[in-house]
């Protein structure tokens, strides 16, 4: 018998550890390829007389300079200032780096006064200790008055808040069928009620819903499906000027911002729209009420097909959450379990904004999360069975995108070919990066093109509004000049916004407005599918998403070549499916729900 | 992912160091200061870092010039995971002779770990320049590329790296898990089916390899390369992330969420030692926090820094118990048992009831064979706790051993007696009984474990 050492049978002391229609034809130029080339032909003919030698060997230089003139590629053109867009974002830094100077700002597209048009809001910061301001700086709201130009009606519309801003989001809250407007803050959020003549009202206390901690994205959506919004507000942590302290960087002794785990991570907040102009705080009812994130990013979107609006929340290092809506307004925490919550790796990334949206055409949303420098952005393909898989590198999206630090970003069909492209808006957190490392303050923002088979390849343009390199944080995306394609507003921090008009879009498109009746009046939360040249896209009405902006609610699809539109499918938030044939293109459609026949 | 090498030899004496700067040693201070770095440098081969610390920072003192202490200090800063202190002493190690190649190159991981790649990459570089044969800085800057994405720079590296050295499986792995990234799942295989052939104890590559199994869609051989890899190291995490999904994908999902349980634990201890090592920076004499390092490191099988952590957290607090005892049971764990009888012998001195202390005492006997001291110390422990089943189970096994079968059997029967489940301390028993020449009774325990061993085969 011999005697052994068994440690597993040490005795530990554990017991201290706490753990603790209106038809908008656009210039039809999808031949444009063919018409060039055939003026080629036809000069060259004339030049050479018939020459064959001289006939090719022109042909071939003019094929290359048509090959330039006709490019391919999307054209944005930054038209910020032609616009009459005057805004610059400021964010009180004075040197003593508050780490809320450099998370904002956002912004949004939406028709605040309903004609037809989309508006846009800017979203603005305040001055920190120590700095002065003669004038406070505001939010600021430009009316687009129709011919690609836009004018500052803030003070007549009444939403230039002065708080320290954050982002926005668009809702109808009481289906009066103009959109009012949430604006988050480092301190009190505000709630502007659009009173349907131009005008808002800020309705904060009333509506109780100034949640006083430093909020990020924010988004509305009817998550018990009663026909009214309600309202969730992401929370990034806690600090305060009374925690703040400065991070020192390890080689050059430069004092940077801290990171997020130098903050507690803090709840957000569920607000329950009760239909009468108020609200509730039914965080901890609806299953919410976690500390444990750090959120940045918000996103509403039905990701099991199962009618009602799930919950996908990009968090700064700590792990994402996805919660799975059960009809009621009560929620479950699913990340974990549907392999959402890290990458593929098992590491926990630094989300900063989020999208859903179906890039694959498989029926099911997926999902995306812009991430820190150093990490690659994060696409969850959704398997359409609870459970989703990290393909960032598979669809082409993960290399490129280690460089940059990224937040704003949307699915979009930039170029009307009837799938959905992916832009991503970069920069820097730290003002002097260059000085410790081989990157910029302002960086270049990113376009991905689909190219099918469920891949994406970066489209990068030497010159343009996607060359220029800015400080971008919130990113909104919409038709503001109603030609046909989307156009990018992307909000820049302590400089202009930029607004990128898309001039290169060639196929046909149609933009899908709903109404609501039983359901909420915006439709926010309709799922749509367009069946059109033989496939079938999806999308939803989405307030929020992408980071601290709001985009058009509007559904925008591209449809390539196709020129009908054989069926629209509406399935309303907590009402039936409606269906709507043989549509035509290139064009507004508005579906009023119970209006199919 | 293979962590970046960090060289934390200590150097021992001055022949093997960098040549030192003995100008700025002050007159008389050669001995105290050779003195205190000899001490330093004994106590770090010990892991007894803090000590370590105070050493080379006396020896600092008295001999500012010398870089081998510099570079010592830098290493035991490491090892506390105190990377600014670290990154100063390498600074002031370079400050005193630029060739010091070793404190470069840690210096360029100290920069890693604070994500400052550009430095890192500089230093490195410089590194090479110095030294076009230090193999670990090929492995190294290769890494920081490959965390940049800039992949053409890794291929540039590792295949110089392969070429000088064929054999380091870290290189084939690296390739691997860089092809895996650039979708070459085939050449990543290649590559890290190379690099279990030359290291098959390596669980992060059998990690990479359920990774690519995994993109090829191939869940059954992910599964398999996964289990390989979580054999091989119970703590490896990334392993049980990619496990679970590819028991997820096999259909299998009570299976997988328990695996990603597991997953989920890791990841949460990791991320409170995090919190635990940030809250320290801010409040080093916080002993209980340190306590708390010091047991999620050891949850985490990372022994020698759990014990460091409860050194220090004794230090602070020197009249703690459960401090003395748990970094005795640590003391064990990595084998140094002359410093685990000595903590809990302090244990028991500020508390002689300590029944644990004694149960702990008479273990660390048995593991330096010292069974008269065992005896006694587990004789105590039974004093204060008779029925404990595992007191008695070691009584018994050291009465048997001294040829005492009957004293033995009477410990291990109440040991049964407690525990009728506890298999080993049966068959000890039924022994005991026949040596003692109870073969009824013997035979009777027999049938007991035999009548176990079927029913646990009908639960496999």
């Amino acid at each position: 018998m011999s005697v052994c050492l068994l440690s597993d049978y040490l005795r530990w002391e554990y017991s201290f550890i706490s753990y603790s229609e209106n038809s908008n034809s656009r210039c039809d130029c999808t031949d444009c390829g063919s018409i060039l080339i055939i003026s080629y032909i036809y000069i060259l003919h004339r030049l050479t007389e018939g020459s064959w030698d001289l006939y090719t060997s022109f042909f071939s230089i003019l094929f290359v300079l048509s090959a330039g003139l006709v490019d391919a590629g999307p054209r944005f053109a930054d038209v910020t200032v032609a616009a009459g867009i005057d805004f610059v974002h400021v964010n009180g830094a004075n040197g003593q780096k508050f780490v809320i100077e450099t998370v904002g700002p956002g912004g949004g597209f939406f028709d605040y006064d309903a004609d037809g048009r989309l508006d846009i809001y800017l979203v603005n910061g305040a001055a920190v200790p120590g700095t002065e301001y003669k004038k406070a700086p505001q939010n600021a709201l430009y009316h687009n008055k129709g011919d690609g130009t836009f004018v500052d009606q803030t003070a007549s519309a009444g939403v230039g808040d002065t708080g320290y801003g954050m982002g926005c989001a668009v809702g109808d809250i009481d289906n009066d069928g103009d959109l009012d407007l949430y604006v988050t803050n480092f301190g009190a959020n505000t709630l502007y009620q659009n009173a349907g003549d131009g005008t808002f009202v800020d309705q904060t206390v009333r509506a109780g819903v100034g949640d006083e901690r430093w909020g990020s994205s924010s988004a509305f959506a009817d998550v018990d499906l009663d026909g009214f919004v309600d309202l969730y507000v992401g929370n990034y942590h806690n600090f305060s000027y009374d925690n703040h302290r400065l991070c020192a960087e390890g080689g050059s002794g430069l004092q940077l911002y801290c990171g997020p785990e130098a903050f507690d991570g803090v709840s957000d907040v569920l607000y329950h729209n009760n239909g009468d102009g108020t609200f509730t705080d039914i965080t901890s009812a609806a299953g919410l009420d976690s500390d444990q994130g750090k959120e940045l990013g918000v996103v509403f979107g039905d990701v099991d097909l199962d009618g009602d609006p799930d919950l996908y929340l990009a968090n700064d290092k700590t792990l994402n959450f996805l919660y799975l809506n059960d009809g009621t307004g009560r929620f479950a925490e699913e990340g974990l379990l549907a392999g959402a919550a890290y990458n593929e790796d098992g590491d926990v990334e630094a989300g900063m904004g989020v999208d859903m949206g179906d890039y694959d055409n498989d029926g099911y949303v997926d999902l995306f999360v812009t991430n820190f420098q150093w990490e690659t952005n994060t696409l969850y393909k959704n398997l359409g069975d609870g459970s989703f898989v990290d393909e960032t590198f598979l669809a082409g999206l993960g290399k490129g995108s280690i460089p940059y630090l990224a937040w704003g970003t949307r699915f979009f069909d930039v170029d009307n070919d009837g799938d959905r492209d992916l832009f991503v808006a970069n920069g820097h957190l730290e003002s002097d990066v260059e000085e410790y490392e081989n990157t910029t303050f302002p960086q270049r923002n990113q376009l991905y093109l689909n190219v099918g088979e469920g891949r994406f390849e970066e489209y990068v343009p030497t010159d343009g509004a996607l060359a220029l390199m800015r400080v971008s944080r919130g990113a909104a995306f919409g038709d503001y000049d109603d030609d046909g394609d989307i156009d990018v507003l992307v909000a820049n921090v302590t400089s202009a916004p930029t607004l990128m008009r898309n001039d290169g879009a060639e196929g046909h498109w149609v933009r899908i407005a709903l109404e609501g009746k039983g359901s909420n009046r915006a439709g926010i939360g309709a799922r749509v599918e367009v069946h059109s040249g033989g496939k079938v896209q999806v999308n939803e009405v989405r307030s929020g998403s992408s980071f601290l902006s709001q985009s058009d609610l509007r559904l925008h699809f591209g449809l390539a070549a196709a020129q009908v539109i054989d069926r629209v499918v509406v399935h309303w938030p907590g009402g039936a499916a409606e269906e709507y044939a043989n549509l035509s293109i290139d064009r507004d459609l508005l579906l009023v729900q119970g209006g199919a026949k | 992912m293979r962590i970046l090498l960090v060289c934390l030899t200590f150097c021992a004496c001055a022949a093997e160091g960098p040549k030192e700067k003995t100008a700025e040693i002050r007159p008389g201070s050669t001995m105290d200061a050779e003195l205190h770095f000899d001490r330093g440098t004994a106590l770090a081969a010990r892991g007894r870092y803090t000590e370590a610390i105070d050493a080379y920072l006396k020896a600092a003192d008295l001999a500012p010039g010398y870089t081998k202490v510099q570079y010592n200090l830098g290493n035991a800063y490491v090892r506390q995971l105190d990377y600014p202190h670290a990154i100063e002493a390498y600074q002031r190690v370079l400050a005193l002779d630029s060739t010091h190649v070793s404190a470069r190159h840690n210096l360029a991981a100290m920069y890693v770990k604070q994500l400052n790649y550009a430095q890192a990459i500089e230093e490195h570089r410089k590194v090479l320049a110095f030294d076009p044969r230090h193999m670990a800085t090929y492995y190294d800057l290769s890494y920081i590329y490959f965390l940049r994405g800039e992949y053409g720079e890794v291929e540039t590296l590792l295949t110089e790296g392969v070429r000088r050295d064929s054999t380091d499986a870290s290189f084939h792995r690296l390739l691997g898990r860089m092809r895996f990234k650039e979708l070459a799942f085939d050449q990543a295989v290649v590559a890290l089916n190379r690099s279990v052939e030359l290291d098959s104890t390596d669980a992060a590559t059998f990690t990479d390899l359920a990774q690519v199994e995994m993109k090829r869609r191939d869940y059954a051989a992910a599964e398999q390369a996964a289990r390989r890899a979580v054999g091989l190291d119970g703590f490896a995490k990334e392993a049980y992330f990619v496990l679970s999904n590819a028991l997820k994908r096999l259909g299998r999902r009570e299976e997988s969420k328990q695996v990603l349980e597991r997953f989920r634990a890791l990841d949460q201890q990791l991320d409170k030692i995090d919190d635990q090592l940030r809250m320290l920076g801010n409040e080093p004499d916080d002993h209980e926090a340190r306590a708390q390092l010091g047991l999620l490191y050891t949850q985490q099988g990372h022994f020698a820094e759990a014990a460091e952590a409860y050194r220090l957290a004794s230090r602070i607090a020197p009249d703690s118990l459960r401090y003395r005892n748990n970094l005795g049971n640590l003391y064990l764990r990595l084998g140094q048992l002359d410093q685990a009888v000595a903590e809990y012998q302090v244990a028991l001195h500020l508390d002689p009831e300590y029944a644990k202390g004694h149960y702990n005492l008479g273990q660390a006997y048995m593991g330096l064979q010292r069974f008269d001291e065992a005896l006694v110390s587990l004789g105590q422990a039974k004093k204060r706790s008779p029925e404990d089943v595992e007191v008695n189970y070691f009584i018994g096994l050291l009465h048997a051993r001294a040829g005492d079968f009957a004293q033995a059997a009477e410990a291990l029967a109440v040991a049964v007696e407690g525990r009728p489940e506890f298999f080993d301390a049966r068959q000890k028993l039924a022994v005991a009984y026949l040596k003692m020449g109870k073969v009824e009774e013997s035979k009777r325990e027999l049938a007991v474990i035999q009548k176990m061993k079927e029913e646990g085969e009908k639960d496999e």
